[in-house]
């Protein structure tokens, strides 16, 4: 009798240390993959072009030119997006640097020509865009880009994908215009 | 006879003893908690008074001001509100989370100025409004507020930094979250003539 | 024999357990399921002239492709082609909110689902291809002044589909009180 009561405890201890968060099952559904590859989702799938490092970004906006300076390093990610059975606006951009830290897409730059924010992935139309990104120089090692619908997405595709290190130096000025960096 | 008359009287004074124990137990659970409370109030609420240029550390956020002043126009350059005062505070304003965030409303509370909503921030870099800060990035921004032309202002401003600490696991969802800590400095700014730029 | 019978009732209770699990189950999730439903079109009427939906006679009004040069002269890079909906109903009864949370959406033979534009680049559109008009309103802002009995409402979306997968588009519309029921049109484009 004793045995069992004490059995169905330590059952019950172990069933209830090793439940998620509510966080954790009611969050992300995550999907991880390399830049060097097309990571997919269920929903919608990310293939980095490029990603660039550059100290300062200059574009045109209304005829006005803006010159953007940071105090750390801008890091612009070409990707193309492509949505399988729906609508996707992808809003949520972040890229976790080496410390852990997640740095959010910078709305300073969120009115550059061609990025990803203002655009919305149809379905059978690979959209191709910009994520602009401004952190300190020494976050730029084994990044990782997340992707999603919105931040904090619950119970939606999340995309995760690796970034290779880049060795070169950031370059001094990165211009951005409607065809491309 | 006699042994029911023993036996009866032992049940009562178990029944007795439980109660007493019952009651004691309770008492005592009441009591360590009331203790507790008291223990965590122990200390008085002694705020620290900071000078100009000295870092605050606010949990999320780590501020360190440069001045305050009355503007001409805001500092993206648009005009101010008709009918309206424009005070600006300038300092340097750094994400201390592990997380862009843009939930730095609450940080600063003027304290004799007349009821302020939230202040409207605007990086300097830019010259346009405050978004999101990146972890461990300062930068130097200036918050807003706008009060009534017809208010009297005061020769020094008074702010309070509210600060706030981290919980990895809260009470309700076990998930991480930023929760209020209370008022952790307080500064008095003189309060500038009217200019048309912030002081650096 | 009483052994028996506590044995029977003990085994007859531990039999129906899976079923008192499984109802309990159910009722818990009841409301989600039914909020789940209430998200979802499966019960889907097509068709090709008038269809009764709503509380209104909704029919297929008017269908632009622009993108390939032919309307508008405008011609969109790649696959890319814009497609504009007009749809018309006509009330039989005061609606009410009976047209809360509309949803207009563009689908293809295999399933595929493209949502509208929202308001601000659907009205900028309007403005490019027809500067003297006021731009029509789409589902969702005419759900809060939708028509009285015996009045007509005019609704218009834009979408932005792939040129390959315009022959077998169709439109379909839900409202939010009758979803999983909603009417679909055949755009019969090409």
């Amino acid at each position: 009798m004793i045995p069992a009561v004490l059995g169905a405890a330590a059952l019950l201890a172990a069933l209830q240390a090793t439940t998620p968060p509510y966080a954790t099952l009611t969050g992300p559904i995550s999907t991880v993959g390399r830049q060097s590859d097309t990571v997919s989702s269920d929903t919608f799938s990310v293939k980095i072009n490029r990603v660039l490092k550059a100290k300062s970004i200059a574009y045109k906006q209304f005829g006005r030119a803006v010159d953007l300076q940071s105090s750390g390093v801008w890091v612009a990610v070409s990707a193309e997006l492509q949505a399988f059975q729906k609508t996707v606006p992808v809003r949520a951009a972040t890229l976790i640097g080496s410390s852990g830290r997640m740095y959010r897409q910078s709305r300073r730059a969120g009115d550059a020509p061609n990025v990803l924010s203002t655009k919305t992935v149809q379905p059978g139309l690979p959209t191709t865009g910009l994520l602009v990104f401004e952190l300190p120089e020494d976050e730029l090692r084994n990044m990782k880009l997340v992707l999603s619908e919105q931040y904090d997405p619950q119970l939606k595709d999340e995309i995760s994908v690796s970034l290779e290190t880049i060795e070169t130096a950031p370059q001094a000025r990165l211009e951005i215009r409607k065809d491309g960096v | 006879m006699g042994g029911l008359k023993r036996a009866m009287r032992s049940k009562t004074g178990k029944a007795w003893l439980t109660k007493l124990l019952a009651g004691a137990g309770g008492l005592l659970a009441a009591s360590i908690s009331l203790g507790y409370t008291l223990y965590e109030r122990r200390q008085a609420d002694v705020v620290p008074q900071v000078e100009v240029a000295t870092p605050v550390d606010a949990g999320r956020w780590k501020v360190s001001f440069a001045g305050s002043a009355l503007a001409k126009e805001m500092p993206n350059g648009a005009k101010i509100s008709p009918g309206k005062k424009a005070i600006v505070v300038s300092m340097m304003l750094e994400n201390l989370s592990a997380q862009s965030s843009n939930l730095y409303g609450s940080l600063i509370k003027p304290t004799n100025l007349p009821d302020t909503p939230k202040p409207q921030y605007y990086l300097s870099r830019d010259r346009a409004i405050l978004w999101d800060l990146q972890p461990r990035m300062p930068e130097a921004v200036t918050a807003v507020w706008e009060v009534p032309a017809n208010v009297a202002l005061p020769d020094v401003l008074r702010l309070r930094v509210e600060g706030e600490f981290f919980k990895p696991r809260d009470n309700l969802y076990n998930a991480p979250g930023w929760f209020p800590l209370g008022t952790v400095a307080e500064i008095a700014l003189p309060l500038d003539g009217e200019t048309s730029e912030t002081k650096p | 024999m009483a052994f028996d019978r506590e044995r029977r009732t003990w085994l007859l209770s531990l039999a129906s357990l899976p079923l008192l699990v499984v109802a309990a189950v159910v009722v818990n999730a009841w409301r989600n399921i039914e909020d789940y439903r209430h998200r979802i079109e499966t019960d889907i009427q097509q068709g090709s002239g008038q269809l009764d939906y709503a509380g209104a006679a909704w029919r297929l009004e008017k269908v632009r492709l622009i993108g390939d040069g032919r309307d508008a002269q405008l011609r969109l890079p790649g696959e890319m082609r814009l497609i504009i909906v007009r749809m018309v109903a006509t009330a039989a009864r005061d609606i009410g909110d009976g047209w809360g949370q509309c949803e207009v959406s563009l689908v293809d033979g295999t399933g595929r689902r493209w949502l509208p534009l929202d308001v601000i680049l659907s009205s900028d559109i309007s403005r490019d291809l027809e500067p003297d008009n006021e731009p029509l309103k789409g589902c969702g802002i005419t759900s809060l002044d939708p028509p009285h009995q015996d009045h007509a409402a005019l609704i218009e979306e834009k979408f932005v589909v792939p040129d390959a997968a315009i022959p077998t588009l169709s439109v379909r519309l839900s409202v939010a009180a009758l979803r999983p029921r909603a009417i679909g049109f055949p755009l019969a484009l090409n």
